[in-house]
């Protein structure tokens, strides 16, 4: 589960980013967050990833209080969320079995369980054939399913997608949703970055409509146009 | 920490030194230049101090005794010098003892005592080589001894001489002090940019690990390990060059100075090695984890 109560995020220049949100969304639930550009949707993901604090209200993710949330302990709530970006940020040195290793060695797992979960992870993502594979040899839709590979190695509660179809064809962006809802339908809380209005569309989904930091609307199988 | 991820840390501080070689041996070549010069200071320092103890130990205060002491009354003489509050230690050298002393030290100018030797003549006097705690009663404490009976002559320290020499000492132990500090500080500013126009490659890395769930140790330990790396190569390098420059210019030097015992490098390696190693180590580690600190804003 995950709480914003009166969320406010005020940047050092003075930019209000997020204007008293109030929103839940439970766990196991498809969400989409809609709007157009500087509407607060980035800042809504970086309080979330604990990379920026609110500036007044709280967040909970489960029962934990961000706030109350030490430093050190920022680590273990990112590893309750797989984060995939527009840009995949993958590392062009390391292969694609690597590459999805990467995570599972960055948050110290032993080598048999790396060995057992990533060929697991890249067959359930259609990737058994590319494991050798460097990311420049792959096209955006491939190096995206890469990357949501590396965010679901980990075996997250959450997957935070900031605009995953940002940077790929068409074809590729519905393949790359319908794989999030796959993941969705294993029970795995699904957020959704976008600016995609057919995808929002045809999905049917929960859709959170932000525009100058305040939710404008919050509805079950909506539309990418409401307000 | 893990054994198997000091393994993995250590991969790949070898991994990140080898993907920024270029950056990473100019860091070990700028380190060892800095220890290098740190080193020949440490040398200078160490010989200053080696000939200032010998100037010392030469200028002690010796007292001669009267040829009419018979060695019956030595031990009383003994008790009389160390009863006196200021004196620490004092050593008794025979006459005998001081003659073999003296060939020995002059055994090349055998004619100027050849006849006292075959005739079997002992010029010198037995003698007591006091030490004192506090140079400042030296006047005060010299007085005292010349009272104890038995005394014929007291040969005092040339004090002008070794507060000359404790000035100078002063001064190059001041300078080195000064020189080694500021470089070792200005040698870890350098490492510090250096590695991390080295870091600026690694930033999207260290990023994707913040967004996974790494913990800050688990991202900076490969980067110490890193700078240990650096640190060490360039510890050893700079040895190296110590060696060479100091066998080659220090030791003739002292060859053709008589005055001036010099070290020999085999003495002090294995400390220098110890000074340079530690002093290359803390500079590689600490550059490397403060220049990283910057990525972790994540």
């Amino acid at each position: 589960m995950l709480v914003f109560e009166h969320v406010s995020k005020v940047y050092g220049n003075g930019t209000k980013a997020l204007d008293d949100v109030s929103l839940r969304i439970d766990d196991g639930e498809f969400v989409f967050i809609v709007g157009p550009s500087g509407a607060g949707k980035s800042t809504l993901i970086k309080l979330l990833m604990k990379e920026e604090e609110p500036t007044s209200g709280k967040i909970y993710v489960g029962d934990q209080d961000l706030s109350k949330l030490r430093h050190r302990d920022v680590p273990y709530l990112r590893r309750k969320m797989g984060v995939v970006f527009q840009d995949f940020r993958l590392i062009n040195e390391l292969n694609v079995y690597d590459n999805v290793a990467f995570a599972m060695n960055a948050t110290n797992c032993s080598k048999r369980s790396i060995a057992r979960r990533v060929p697991y992870v890249l067959r359930l993502m259609n990737l058994s054939e590319k494991a050798k594979v460097f990311p420049s040899e792959l096209s955006g839709g491939e190096q995206q399913r890469v990357a949501l590979s590396r965010a679901l190695v980990n075996n997250p509660m959450m997957i935070v997608a900031d605009e995953p179809t940002g940077n790929i064809d068409p074809r590729m962006s519905w393949e790359i949703m319908g794989l999030l809802n796959e993941i969705n339908k294993r029970k795995t809380t699904v957020l959704v970055v976008t600016h995609e209005k057919s995808l929002v569309n045809a999905l049917k989904k929960r859709v959170i409509y932000i525009e100058k930091g305040r939710v404008l609307s919050d509805r079950m199988e909506g539309q990418y146009s409401e307000r | 920490m893990r054994g198997s991820n000091i393994l993995y840390f250590m991969s790949q501080g070898i991994k990140y030194f080898r993907t920024n070689k270029y950056i990473s041996l100019a860091a070990v070549g700028v380190l060892a230049a800095c220890l290098f010069i740190v080193g020949n200071f440490w040398l200078i320092y160490l010989n200053v101090d080696l000939n200032l103890q010998r100037l010392e130990e030469e200028n002690q205060t010796v007292l001669f005794l009267d040829d009419s002491v018979g060695e019956e009354q030595f031990a009383q003489i003994e008790q009389s010098i160390l009863a006196i509050g200021n004196v620490s230690a004092c050593e008794f050298i025979s006459k005998e003892q001081a003659f073999a002393d003296y060939k020995e030290a002059y055994a090349e100018e055998y004619d100027l005592y050849s006849e006292l030797d075959e005739n079997g003549i002992n010029p010198l006097r037995n003698s007591f080589s006091v030490t004192m705690e506090n140079i400042e009663l030296y006047e005060e404490t010299v007085y005292q001894l010349s009272q104890i009976e038995g005394v014929a002559r007291i040969r005092k320290q040339n004090q002008d001489t070794l507060d000359g020499m404790m000035t100078v000492a002063k001064s190059i132990y001041f300078v080195c002090y000064w020189i080694m500090g500021l470089l070792l500080i200005a040698s870890l500013f350098i490492i510090m940019n250096t590695i991390k126009i080295a870091r600026f490659t690694n930033r999207r890395q260290i990023s994707i690990m913040k967004y996974v769930g790494a913990t800050d140790w688990f991202i900076r330990w490969p980067f110490i390990f890193e700078g240990a790396i650096i640190g060490i190569l360039a510890a050893v390098i700079s040895h190296l060059f110590v060696w060479y420059t100091y066998s080659n210019v220090m030791v003739k030097l002292g060859e053709s100075i008589k005055v001036l015992e010099i070290l020999p490098f085999s003495q002090v390696s294995g400390q220098m090695l110890l000074v340079t190693c530690s002093c290359g180590l803390l500079i590689g580690v600490l550059g490397s984890a403060i220049s990283i600190r910057r990525y972790f804003d994540v």
